[in-house]
């Protein structure tokens, strides 16, 4: 029986409630689902998807379309018009993953009550095999009463299920009985295909509460003694109170990178974790990630009476402070520099310069300007290097540069310039209910597929059937390529040995 | 002064072992039948055959695990991490659901289909940069679950090779099968029977076993870097692999499939296995 077959069989007129239930619960429906779901994450392998940076940044994104322009031409209008560039966040697919969730729960409640599942809606047809009782009466486990002249079966279907009943309890089938005594339906290691449905619902939900209640502070940065308001409605602030990492000189690498958090409700202290790399800590419902530990510099300047001379940096505009804190990378500066070619009539073009690992402080007061430059360490080196070099404004050559390694000063123009190098710590920290459910249900399905392999569901439905002088027993399961499965054979032989009774089948 | 092996010739090892147990098994499978009874007593009977098969097979696997662990020594490193040896475990794990295998591949060329295939992940393997520089660039802290999530992964290609070979060699039995009515020796050919008791055993730890992969991923990537699914190419082609695997395990488990539509969905899943494999591996 092909795939339509098994449609047109789930369908039935009389009852279009019943039938779209079916319809919906059914397996071919879930593996509809499933192909269909695979066919769009096909697509965003292989059509480039647009990035969340991208969709959030007008300018981002239209260099990025600039990009896939040159890469697909004309058709990236049709890519874009369809949003398969943007598959991963698509209605399609959070419709379809709705849909499956909403399978699944059909398919779930008639694992537990399997109401749906009555055959007798459906034709029959290949799948039946047939008992018929000979000698009923001659039976003592079949209700016979030795009186001749007939059956007694014949008159009470439901005597006759009743010995069917104890055999399928004795090898632990689970049993649901008709309202009006004719039927039983029994089921067998579903429990575990219950598993996977109910991991899957909840991955399903734990997706769904992400997306709704999840939110993440990334590449926020903290300098010791710092604090910061985190927000989102905690109440909470949180301080840095150590930075610190290792350098090993021969591996060339920092280790044992640190970061001591406190936490403040109210300017109170009211608790404390230490963030070690790659490893997450947890404080009233939040994650806290390092992400890295990353060279800063501290700096102050005063004039040869003693005041303090006032700083600004391009980063915090016309403010001005007594003291700057400069941030640095330990690695390769990841941000570029974009230059674009927007001459009228040339053909768009574009080059990526890497942005130095450099920072600036104007001295508004001096009319000069600093260029700092950090030297990550290399294998061998004992300590980072920082480079100052001063300009004086509209001048393109420094009139003075220094070099240092640890806490120093200089003195520029007749002021003392204190540098004091430090470690500033990277971290991202966010709150995601969701993740347990998700989690959780995956380990549900993976517990639940596991089981199903080592024992497969099994499902029958026994229907007794009076006619004139006899009762028929039908026994029903799914078929496979036309053929009863195993443990089905093994049961009618079990019936057919323990009853007495006569088996005809119509497979 | 003894130069120690390298991987690659481990791996070489491992491919000559497969090509002998293939040419094991098609010798054996074309002469038993129809040999003469003099000849017959000098053959080795089916088993010791079969025997000495798998015998040669648990050589390759010693030899393609021997070459792991050179490869992870040299690195100084978590195994499994470079791509190289993610495709030369998946070899390793398909030799292993081989061994495990309580059914036979019984059709002509079911066998040497397998090993063909397996020798050339090994090969593929080999052709591969070793790229020592692949797994420096891993941080030491993500090494343990990258270690975890590529060995079940690993384990679970290997299942997936050897279920969609034996289902295309089913297939294409039962079309073969379908144009010569004529029954074929026994032994020699497999009945569609045989084919249906063993399609199944080595897809469904598969798909467990990817389920287990893809969770490890996630919870590593929470762990460690807070990010618990990134879409990245890898990533994706391990979901979709996982939509279609659970497809099947629908259509097997829930609705019973059985026969060609089932191995025609297995093999096709072969191909999956492999773009998946090119993706994770690459």
């Amino acid at each position: 029986m092909n795939i339509r077959a098994r449609f047109t069989e789930l369908w039935n007129p009389e009852d279009v409630l019943d039938s779209l239930w079916r319809m919906f619960a059914s397996p071919y429906t879930t593996m509809l689902l499933l192909i269909s779901m695979a066919a769009l994450v096909c697509l965003g392998i292989f059509v480039p998807q647009r990035s969340a940076e991208a969709v959030a940044d007008p300018m981002a994104n239209s260099l990025w379309l600039a990009s896939l322009r040159e890469r697909y031409g004309s058709a990236t209008d049709w890519l874009v018009g369809l949003r398969l560039v943007d598959v991963h966040r698509s209605t399609l697919l959070r419709g379809l993953l709705g849909l499956l969730a909403f399978n699944l729960l059909l398919g779930l409640v008639d694992f537990i009550h399997p109401r749906h599942l009555f055959p007798a809606s459906r034709p029959l047809g290949d799948r039946t095999l047939v008992y018929v009782p000979p000698s009923a009466e001659s039976h003592p486990l079949l209700g016979g009463t030795g009186r001749g002249g007939g059956p007694s079966l014949a008159e009470t279907p439901e005597q006759l299920l009743k010995p069917v009943k104890e055999i399928l309890r004795r090898q632990h089938y689970r049993l649901h009985e008709g309202s009006n005594g004719e039927w039983i339906h029994a089921d067998r290691f579903v429990l575990f295909a219950v598993l996977v449905y109910l991991g899957l619902l909840l991955t399903i939900g734990g997706l769904a509460l992400s997306e709704r209640t999840a939110w993440w502070e990334e590449g926020v940065t903290l300098t010791p003694g710092q604090v910061l308001p985190l927000g989102h409605g905690t109440a909470l602030a949180v301080r840095a109170q150590v930075s610190e990492a290792r350098y090993d000189p021969v591996e060339g690498q920092w280790h044992d990178e640190h970061t001591e958090l406190a936490f403040l409700r109210e300017q109170q202290k009211v608790g404390q974790r230490v963030l070690r790399n790659h490893t997450p800590s947890f404080y009233a419902g939040l994650f806290f990630y390092p992400t890295s530990t990353e060279p800063a510099l501290l700096l102050k300047a005063q004039d040869d009476a003693g005041r303090d001379l006032m700083l600004r940096t391009p980063e915090t505009g016309a403010t001005q402070f007594t003291e700057v804190i400069l941030r640095f990378r330990e690695e390769e500066s990841p941000q570029y520099i974009v230059v674009l070619d927007l001459r009228p009539g040339s053909q768009l073009g574009r080059q990526f310069e890497q942005r130095g690992n450099e920072r600036y402080v104007l001295v508004p007061g001096r009319d000069l300007y600093l260029r700092l430059l950090y030297s990550p360490l290399g294998p061998g080196e004992v300590a980072p290097t920082f480079r100052v070099e001063a300009f004086r404004g509209g001048e393109t050559s420094p009139f003075y540069q220094h070099q240092f390694n640890s806490a120093d000063s200089a003195e520029i123009a007749g002021d003392r310039y204190v540098f004091n190098p430090q470690r500033y710590a990277v971290i991202k920290f966010g709150q995601d209910y969701g993740l347990a459910f998700i989690f959780v249900g995956a380990a549900l399905v993976l517990a639940g597929i596991v089981l199903s392999a080592w024992r497969h569901p099994r499902r029958l439905w026994v229907v007794a059937q009076s006619t004139d002088d006899t009762v028929n027993l039908q026994f029903m399961t799914a078929l496979a390529e036309g053929k009863a499965p195993a443990w089905f054979e093994d049961l009618m032989q079990s019936v057919t040995t323990t009853l007495g009774l006569n088996a005809q089948s119509t497979t | 002064m003894s130069t120690p092996l390298t991987e690659t010739q481990f791996f070489a090892a491992a491919i000559v072992c497969l090509v002998g147990s293939a040419a094991i098994h098609i010798m054996g499978g074309r002469w038993q039948p129809a040999a003469p009874s003099k000849t017959r007593k000098v053959l080795p009977s089916l088993g010791r055959r079969r025997a000495v098969e798998k015998a040669i097979v648990f050589l390759a696997l010693l030899c393609v695990v021997a070459g792991l662990g050179s490869s992870t020594i040299q690195r100084g490193a978590w195994p499994l991490i470079t791509p190289m040896e993610v495709i030369t475990a998946t070899a390793a794990g398909a030799m292993l659901w081989h061994l495990l295998s309580r059914h036979e591949h019984k059709q002509e060329w079911g066998s040497p289909l397998f090993y063909a295939i397996v020798a050339g992940l090994l090969m593929w393997a080999i052709a591969r940069e070793p790229a020592l520089q692949a797994a420096t660039v891993v941080d030491s802290a993500q090494q343990p679950w990258w270690f975890t999530s590529h060995l079940a992964f690993a384990l679970a290609c290997g299942a997936f090779v050897k279920a969609g070979s034996l289902a295309l060699a089913s297939v294409v039995t039962e079309r073969q099968k379908n144009r010569q009515p004529v029954a074929p020796p026994e032994g020699c050919r497999d009945t569609v029977a045989s084919g249906e008791k063993a399609d199944h055993h080595a897809m469904l730890p598969g798909l467990s076993l990817l389920t287990a992969s893809l969770l490890i991923t996630a919870l590593g990537g929470q762990y460690t870097r807070g990010v618990a699914w990134s879409w990245t190419a890898s990533e994706s082609w391990q979901l979709l692999a996982w939509l279609f695997y659970t497809m099947i395990w629908c259509a097997f488990v829930l609705l019973g499939w059985r026969g060609r539509r089932l191995w025609s969905l297995t093999a096709l899943g072969l191909i999956v296995t492999l773009l998946m494999l090119n993706a994770v591996g690459g």
